[in-house]
């Protein structure tokens, strides 16, 4: 689908320059995000999903490199753009929201007033259409009485409110792409059920599209269209949502899905991904998961696996992939998910075609 | 677990933080743990949880109401009889970035109970049974001698578990032990924290926002909602079987890692209702609010 695609990361590498020696966060990784599509990067801390969408942005630290890819937007690269330049972008065409909507928002300014700031910015309006048009974000995102809560300030809101306000905010300037990183990480799970159905609601009436980072897997089968797993720097499985979850080909993937106990989860001990993640300062040659994998292969301690393609839309960075790799049966937890996928698969099959 | 004792019996608990004018974080609780289980506590940020779990170690002072452990009234202990009962009672804490003292050595963390309890006789038996504890967490001899910020957040949080075993206490709060924890590195936790309660018998008071996680670790789960209990039982039945409005919501809240029951999610939203009247049994051993 390469002529939907509204941005189009290819071969992105950025390192951080530290005492410790240089980091390499993001090594490496492609994709691609389709025109009103949700994107979900997934991984755990420090793995580079937070780091890639800061690449988009622009946002990037002092003390990173750049070191190869290219970011191509309409057909432009973002990392070719001037600092003037991208401040139209940012927040214009591309919006972030962040994990924290206390710290995102300023303590001392009315929340209208930071919402019209915004329109401003990015729109040659009145003031008073930019206070109007504050309202009207406001009472999207679900705000209640728009009117008079335009002259609250931030303290005032639950968590869950603020984190609406950032999102009217990042709507201002009706971007092209929301960048949202982990939106709910901080809410409960209610505020996060609200949150996750209004990013979709929005989505649905804008035509957005959205990357979505995340460490949750739950939100994530909420709210993404394809899933990209993050690992090390390195994206190690890519495709739509029901084909990770349902069909998932790297063992990390196995891993982080047999590891959440669901509702019906009894069993005495839990699988549990032994060790803990690799730091990025040289890393070492082959799969950095190969450590913790009790699946690895020999290949994967020498060879860093190339993504193999498993379908149209659907990528793994394994060498279990490869057609001379020994068949491997992946934890009992996955196994049920493939199976119950496929029986699913055919008796959709069976019902189209009778 | 048939019946098994009341290890501890919380009364008509309540608190009131200082200069609230009368609001109360925990409004008028009851419940029992028994010997050897794990009683899960959630609720949204703010419903009085944590500041539950702290009251039971009283590292919270209790307003009015009782805690009674093992037949004891500890509700208001003091001097030698309050450091006799917290060798018993231990709490694990949710930050294991903030809980650990940056400038003590790992094991004099974890020799801190020993210490101050006097469960050594000489200095080689504290080494040792550091040592023990450590291999029992899974951690390293050689990190004996090393400071908290070498370590991963993981890792601390073995170094919280193996101080609060350190005094081999019989009852453990633990409050949101993996929420700061990596996806890859929780399931590590959970493990180790069911293998000590084990193999030592513990009792755990497990507070946690992750609702599955507290169903798959909780033997009987309370759900609080402004400092209330709203319902209480064995956590198959919430779960399956949820009662009270707001625990319904909840669950109906809960996202799970299956694209095909998302899309099917019907969250049922509360509206603050069903606050009034007691906990009246509903079935066998399943306790729910209502008038």
């Amino acid at each position: 689908m390469p002529d939907t695609a509204i941005l189009q990361v290819s071969h992105l590498s950025v390192s951080f320059d530290t005492y410790a020696g240089k980091v390499e966060a993001v090594r490496d990784i492609s994709f691609a995000l389709h025109r009103g599509e949700t994107l979900a990067l997934v991984g755990e801390s420090g793995c580079g999903k937070s780091v890639t969408c800061r690449s988009i942005m622009r946002l990037l630290a002092r003390n990173a490199n750049v070191d190869a890819g290219e970011i191509l937007f309409s057909g432009e690269d973002l990392l070719k753009k001037s600092n003037r330049a991208m401040r139209d972008i940012r927040g214009g065409k591309i919006a972030m929201i962040f994990q924290d909507p206390m710290t995102s928002l300023d303590p001392t300014m009315k929340i209208g007033k930071q919402i019209a700031e915004a329109v401003r910015l990015h729109r040659d309006v009145s003031r008073r259409e930019a206070n109007a048009r504050a309202e009207e974000l406001l009472s999207l995102v679900g705000i209640d009485e728009p009117t008079r809560r335009y002259h609250q300030y931030p303290h005032e809101f639950s968590g869950g409110q603020r984190q609406r306000i950032v999102i009217a905010i990042a709507l201002a300037a009706d971007p092209e792409i929301l960048i949202a990183d982990e939106p709910t990480t901080a809410l409960d799970v209610t505020m996060q059920a609200q949150i996750i159905d209004l990013i979709r609601d929005i989505q649905k009436k804008t035509g957005t599209s959205v990357i979505f980072i995340t460490h949750d897997l739950g939100v994530v089968a909420n709210v993404a269209d394809r899933v990209a797993v993050m690992y090390a720097g390195r994206i190690v499985e890519i495709g739509l949502s029901d084909e990770v979850f349902y069909d998932p080909r790297h063992p990390y993937t196995w891993g982080l899905l047999a590891s959440m106990p669901t509702l019906a989860t009894d069993s005495e001990t839990l699988y549990a991904i032994p060790g803990t993640p690799p730091t990025l300062i040289h890393p070492a040659p082959g799969d950095a998961f190969a450590p913790r994998n009790p699946y690895a292969l020999e290949a994967d301690r020498i060879k860093e696996p190339p993504l193999f393609q498993v379908s149209d839309t659907h990528y793994a960075a394994t060498w279990l992939l490869d057609p001379r790799a020994p068949k491997v049966y992946p934890p009992e937890s996955i196994r049920q998910r493939q199976a119950a996928y496929q029986k699913r698969q055919e008796e959709k099959e069976a019902r189209e075609h009778g | 677990m048939a019946e098994t004792r009341h290890l501890l019996e919380v009364r008509n608990l309540v608190h009131e933080y200082p200069g609230s004018a009368g609001k109360r974080a925990v409004d008028d609780i009851s419940f029992v743990i028994r010997e050897g289980e794990t009683f899960g506590l959630v609720g949204e940020s703010g419903c009085g949880k944590t500041t539950t779990g702290r009251m039971l170690v009283r590292l919270l002072d209790i307003t009015s109401g009782s805690v009674t452990f093992d037949g004891e009234d500890i509700t208001h202990l003091k001097g030698k009889e309050l450091l006799a009962f917290r060798r018993q009672a231990q709490i694990i804490f949710q930050d294991p970035y903030a809980s650990l003292d940056p400038r003590k050595k790992v094991r004099d963390i974890i020799a801190e109970g020993i210490d101050i309890h006097k469960l050594a006789k000489d200095k080689a038996d504290r080494d040792d049974q550091v040592s023990r504890l450590m291999a029992s967490v899974g951690l390293r001899p050689e990190h004996l001698t090393r400071y908290p910020h070498e370590f991963s957040g993981g890792q601390r949080q073995r170094i919280g578990i193996a101080r609060a075993l350190a005094t081999r206490p019989r009852f453990v709060v633990c409050d949101e032990p993996i929420s700061a924890l990596d996806v890859s590195i929780q399931a590590q936790v959970v493990n180790l924290l069911r293998e000590e309660q084990r193999k030592r018998g513990l009792t755990y008071l497990f507070i946690a926002h992750d609702l599955s996680m507290v169903k798959y670790i909780s033997d009987r789960i309370a759900v609080m909602y402004r400092g209330r209990i709203v319902e209480t039982g064995p956590s198959n039945l919430v779960y399956n079987h949820p009662l009270h409005p707001y625990t319904k919501s909840l669950i109906s809240a809960i996202p799970l890692p299956d694209p095909e029951t998302e899309r099917e999610r019907r969250r049922i939203p509360y509206a603050g209702e069903g606050l009034e009247g007691s906990l009246q049994e509903a079935e066998s051993e399943h306790f729910v609010l209502m008038k």
